[in-house]
């Protein structure tokens, strides 16, 4: 019973240490797979501060993905700053378009900013698909340089990406586990009251949008010089539904059910190649969606929550 | 002169597009008005209905007229299993907001594929009701178009009266307003939450059929009229039924405009920036009622 209790109450540690291992066991192909997990993986986590924490369900993730990746992949190509760089520029570059992407929404609230931040988030996609001298247009970017004095391996990557992973969702959570957090839940259940007990909702507000934004923007960078590719449809409306389903699948309100949710719902859309047709597998993988939330409404996290032993 | 005949054709060809606009916003709006969900598989009950009217006319061999109205009871249907079942159930269990909005994304992706399965990624398209174009003075207008305007601003008609009318309209209106009232009151509410899903499915697959010969349909064709539908339901007020179909023909008509004074690239962000505009300066939206 005790090995039981250990086992769950250290399932995400367990996890970690998993992940440290399968570039030695898996194929190239699976690493790649693996390296894209961990990118949604920060997205959905960092979707989950803003959406699950301050209950802002703001559509701007794939936006903040998209203008880091390109703002990098961009002073790479431009001015030749050295990758290891773009990955704060980034992070800064996306950071102070959440910010103001935040500014712009102070006075809407639930659906009316869900739909404020697409229409942003829309907007910025129709100035990349139609600036063409300076992003490529729809035919988007290539030849993005990667990490310098870095070499070009999976491998490599894919322990980059653990590093990126791991910092990333520590300070996430040590943010939403903190007095930040509480507040950001605080303005969730209640702005109004919030307010009343002298909370500077505005503040708080924008700075959820701008960490997350952060977060964000640096994943976007390291994809960008990653893959050497980037095209407008890497922040489109389906790169943004393929995030929130993991982040709701994953449980908002968990910073790690979403990280996790990532890794499940990806190795299992990939298994369910076994089944041949590709049309068949993705039809699959739609029902497993709908089915999961019927019968799991609150995601993965609220089994993890079920399974820690009682004290 | 010939300019001045090619921005009235404009006009007339954005009054078109608004009022498809409109009858997809409206299915939304009610949605949301009564549900409290934000439909992101609208869009996708949008596809299903202009694939439905090209199995009914192509693959079953009904004349476009029926295959076309066919697609009302389709989404009506469909709108109504999406209710009864998964909806239903999630709520006598008590799921917060966010697992509708996961569910919708869900049908989003399993209609998607679905339609990948059945048809392919090619471009598929219905045979129009009535073909050609019609001339009005030197401007040609296509007569499917037209036959969709028409055919829009009935239906509107018809539902407008529905709800303003009839003892179902009355309640669904009065549920919109205040559900505990209302369940108090002795209403059914939860019979009336299926109707009304029903319903917005109908809407969006009608215009889906009607605006299929006139576009083609491909399985991704629902993303741009979610996203309208998105901007026409702000503009004219979440839950306002006259605030979308006004919005919609608003949107419409400065889109087709747009394309012709700035770029037909920067035409669909346009009521994205009148969205925008509108939310900050009446965060309620033009018709809606401020809480």
């Amino acid at each position: 019973m005790t090995i039981y209790n250990w086992l769950s109450s250290n399932v995400l540690l367990i996890f970690g240490v998993i992940l440290l291992f399968p570039p030695f066991v898996v194929s190239t192909y699976w690493t790649h797979v693996l390296i894209l997990c961990g990118v949604f993986a920060v997205l959905a986590s960092s979707f989950d501060l803003l959406a699950g924490y301050t209950g802002q369900f703001a559509l701007t993730t794939a936006m903040f993905f998209g203008v880091g990746a390109y703002s990098s992949a961009l002073a790479a190509l431009k001015f030749g700053i050295s990758p290891w760089f773009g990955l704060i520029l980034g992070g800064i570059v996306a950071a102070i378009l959440g910010l103001a992407t935040g500014t712009l929404c102070l006075r809407v609230h639930g659906a009316y900013l869900s739909m404020v931040t697409l229409g942003v988030a829309q907007i910025l996609l129709m100035i990349v698909i139609s600036w063409v001298d300076l992003t490529g247009g729809s035919a988007g970017l290539r030849d993005i340089p990667s990490f310098s004095g870095f070499p070009y391996s999976r491998l490599n990557y894919y322990y980059l990406m653990l590093c990126i992973l791991f910092s990333s969702l520590f300070v996430i959570r040590r943010i939403a586990d903190s007095w930040i957090g509480i507040i950001f839940r605080t303005i969730r259940e209640d702005p109004q009251a919030s307010e009343a007990i002298g909370i500077d909702t505005i503040r708080y507000r924008l700075l959820a949008f701008t960490l997350s934004a952060f977060f964000c923007g640096v994943i976007g960078s390291f994809y960008a010089h990653y893959t050497g590719l980037l095209c407008p449809s890497d922040m489109g409306f389906s790169q943004l539904v393929n995030i929130i389903t993991i982040a709701i699948l994953g449980g908002l309100g968990s910073i790690l059910g979403p990280a996790l949710a990532s890794f499940i719902l990806t190795i299992v859309s990939e298994n369910l190649r076994i089944l041949g047709y590709p049309e068949i597998r993705l039809v699959m993988f739609g029902l497993i969606i709908v089915v999961v939330v019927i019968l799991v409404p609150r995601g993965i996290a609220s089994i993890m929550h079920a399974l820690r032993p009682k004290t | 002169m010939d300019e001045l005949v090619y921005i009235v054709e404009q006009v007339v060809n954005g009054i078109l597009l608004g009022s498809m606009y409109a009858l997809v916003s409206v299915g939304f709006t009610l949605i949301f008005g009564v549900l409290r969900i934000i439909n992101f598989c609208h869009g996708e009950l949008y596809m299903l209905g202009a694939y439905a009217t090209f199995f009914f006319s192509i693959s079953l061999g009904f004349d476009p007229l029926s295959a076309t109205l066919l697609s009302l009871p389709f989404g009506f249907l469909l709108g109504f299993l999406i209710e009864r079942g998964p909806m239903r159930f999630m709520r006598s269990k008590g799921a917060q907001e966010s697992s509708f909005v996961l569910l919708t994304f869900g049908l989003l992706t399993l209609f998607q594929n679905i339609a990948f399965l059945l048809w392919g990624a090619t471009n598929r398209r219905p045979p129009a009701i009535i073909e050609g174009t019609l001339a009005v003075g030197s401007m040609m207008i296509g007569i499917q178009r037209l036959l969709a305007l028409v055919s829009a601003v009935c239906f509107l008609t018809i539902l407008w009266v529905f709800l303003h009318k009839t003892k179902f309209g009355k309640a669904t209106r009065a549920i919109a307003q205040d559900e505990e009232a209302c369940k108090i009151l002795g209403i059914d509410v939860d019979r009336y939450y299926s109707l009304t899903y029903a319903l917005g499915a109908a809407c969006a697959a009608f215009s889906g059929a009607l605006l299929a010969p006139v576009f083609a349909v491909t399985p991704t064709a629902g993303t741009t009229p979610l996203l309208k539908a998105f901007v026409v339901v702000i503009i004219g007020g979440l839950g306002s039924v006259g605030g979308a179909m006004f919005a919609g023909v608003l949107i419409g008509v400065s889109e087709t405009l747009g394309a012709i004074y700035f770029s037909p690239e920067y035409a669909s962000s346009i009521g994205f920036m009148v969205m925008i505009l509108v939310l900050i300066f009446k965060p309620s939206g033009l018709f809606g009622k401020s809480k």
